[in-house]
């Protein structure tokens, strides 16, 4: 458990985090250092570390967005914010139990967190109950979605995110199959997804996002793996054991 | 306040007693929206029937006919009671006061002296009880005046009162709008602090020159709050403070340029006017961005118009967003300085915003 994520999107304070946990925490490992929301996320689930130390204001996905997803995961990693200065939000993590941090950073500060945190893991508790509906609260609300740009030859086509049936990473591009056809497209999947609406288009596995409209079941294989059905199509798209517990029936 | 002067400093007071103060139209308008209280009309209904009855009661002997009289003089005063206290409560001065309660007391006392003379004469009143009902009527109308006197004291104390709240309220809100635009966001003096320590601690080579940066925005941010205007040239030096500090925290993400034009250094702008639209390209355009992105500040001089244009190629989220309060806030300064100024959001091709503010020339 003593791997952790940290990010930032300016270097001095990520730098300055990284430096302080290296010596306030020497047995743990750092896996990663992201400069941004979406590469945050993508990390955290190839490496699953088991701390992350997100800054809220960020590009791509902001802190509470990456915590509100990683809230989701089988095993959510535990989470601690990073703010410069943000009094309605630290009000709120004061009110849910969660941790944070405030910049310029303070090692003694940052000494009482790393022993909430190692309190916390010796329970095996998981993250704070009510993270989910704290951070929905905070969120802002989705921003409109765009259509998808695919060029094919001279022609560009424009796909409106809701007739995508799923997006898959493939190698250096990103897979758009919709009923018509597929098209492949530059944006990586991992930008991709902090433009969508999470509602509609769930992800599945690090490399596919599909739209909910379009599942007709998720279908378990055995204990670890798990495979989704979709509507009037014969492919099966798989379910990593991370997103598992998005379909655990009711 | 009036408790210093001698006794015979308003003598007029023993004449003709009220409010010295007169409003105009326009602070009537202001401050003397308050709707006549029902409350006095029906006080007035109540003591006018308990009073015709207490009269009838006290004329039984005499017949019909005084018992009639009595009981017309006292609706009337009361009708009149009611409608001049409307009246005064629409233009509470002190001349129409007098007018009103000296005319009251002398009309209904003749009223009266004439009308039980005729009763005596017609109706072989015994010549006691005419003057009894010519003394009721004189007193109650007298009751009437001091009512109508307290009432405009008390309408004139309101307005007052009004007018010194919306005083104060105009006052508060002039002072949120300045600090709205003029303000050191905490957000960017924590984050600028943080960047700080950590090269100062590291012996980075990059603290110097920000902690210089940073003063010298410190410095011209701080006056800001005293001014209702500011010139261009500080306008830009203070833009120019701030896009190097962001330079030096979001590193490559971040290019700039601001270019000028000569002869448009002294044009007067709401302080922190500039720096507002700046600061919203870089919160709104560059941050959200994955890329990071540019701003262009220019200043340009078209025919009688300046026109300074910021510019970010941001984050091709939805443009114009929803302005902020900082947006409008600083219109609203502008319009004050020039009401024929503009300012306006527009998103551009290739995403990102563009903020023109476009001010007309002497």
């Amino acid at each position: 458990m003593n791997r952790y994520l940290i990010a930032d999107d300016e270097e001095a304070p990520r730098e300055a985090l990284r430096r302080l946990l290296a010596q306030a925490w020497p047995e743990a490992e750092c896996v990663a250092a992201c400069s941004n929301g979406v590469d945050a996320w993508d990390e955290a689930l190839a490496l699953e570390p088991g701390v992350c130390f997100l800054d809220i204001r960020m590009p791509g996905l902001t802190g509470l967005e990456v915590a509100q997803r990683l809230s989701q995961l089988e095993r959510p990693p535990q989470i601690v914010f990073v703010t410069a200065y943000n009094d309605q939000a630290l009000a709120a993590f004061e009110a849910g139990a969660l941790d944070y941090l405030v910049k310029p950073l303070d090692a003694e500060r940052l000494q009482r967190t790393l022993a909430r945190l190692q309190q916390r893991q010796a329970a095996a508790a998981a993250p704070a109950p009510d993270l989910q509906a704290l951070l929905q609260q905070l969120l802002p609300a989705r921003r409109s979605m765009r259509p998808i740009q695919a060029s094919l030859g001279k022609e560009v086509r424009l796909i409106p995110p809701e007739e995508v049936i799923y997006f898959e990473s493939d190698a250096r591009y990103t897979r758009v199959v919709t009923a018509e056809g597929e098209a492949l497209i530059r944006t990586p999947l991992k930008e991709l997804l902090a433009q969508l609406d999470p509602e509609l288009f769930w992800q599945v596995h690090r490399s596919v996002l599909v739209n909910s409209r379009h599942i007709a079941s998720a279908l378990r294989i055995d204990e670890n793996s798990m495979q989704l059905c979709l509507k009037g199509r014969d492919e099966r798209l798989p379910v990593s054991r991370q997103f598992q517990p998005l379909f655990r029936g009711q | 306040m009036t408790d210093a002067k001698p006794w015979y400093a308003d003598w007029t007071q023993y004449f003709c007693p009220g409010p010295r103060r007169r409003f105009t139209p326009a602070e009537m308008l202001r401050g003397g929206a308050d709707p006549f209280p029902v409350g006095i009309g029906r006080y007035i209904g109540v003591n006018a029937l308990v009073m015709v009855v207490a009269f009838s009661l006290a004329l039984q002997r005499g017949g019909l006919a005084p018992q009639l009289f009595g009981a017309a003089v006292i609706l009337l005063t009361s009708c009149i009671a009611l409608a001049f206290a409307r009246s005064l409560w629409a233009k509470p001065t002190r001349l129409r006061l007098n007018l009103g309660g000296f005319g009251l007391m002398l009309g209904v006392g003749i009223l009266a002296g004439i009308g039980s003379a005729v009763l005596e004469k017609v109706a072989g009143l015994p010549p006691r009880v005419g003057g009894v009902i010519a003394g009721i009527a004189a007193l109650n109308s007298a009751m009437v005046a001091v009512g109508w006197y307290f009432l405009v004291i008390y309408r004139v104390q309101q307005i007052e009162a009004r007018l010194r709240e919306r005083e104060a309220q105009d006052a508060r809100d002039a002072l949120q709008r300045r600090l709205a635009t003029a303000q050191i966001h905490p957000h960017f003096v924590f984050n600028t602090l943080a960047s700080l320590t950590h090269w100062v601690e590291t012996g980075d080579a990059r603290a110097a020159p920000l902690l210089k940066e940073f003063n010298a925005y410190l410095r011209a941010t701080l006056p800001m709050f005293e001014r209702e205007q500011q010139s261009l040239r500080e306008e830009l030096d203070l833009v120019r403070h701030y896009l190097a500090i962001m330079q030096a925290r979001m590193g490559e993400r971040l290019q700039w340029t601001v270019q000028t034009e000569p002869g448009l250094a002294e044009l007067v702008l709401p302080p922190g006017s500039l720096l507002t639209l700046v600061e919203n390209a870089i919160t709104h355009g560059i941050e959200p961005s994955l890329r990071g992105g540019r701003i262009e500040v220019q200043v340009q001089r078209e025919a009688a118009l300046a026109r300074v244009v910021v510019a970010d190629s941001g984050a091709g989220l939805d443009c114009p967003p929803d302005e902020g309060l900082g947006l409008s806030n600083t219109r609203e300064r502008l319009l004050a300085l020039y009401p024929a100024a503009r300012l306006q959001l527009t998103g551009n091709d290739q995403g990102g915003c563009t903020a023109t503010m476009e001010i007309p020339l002497p």
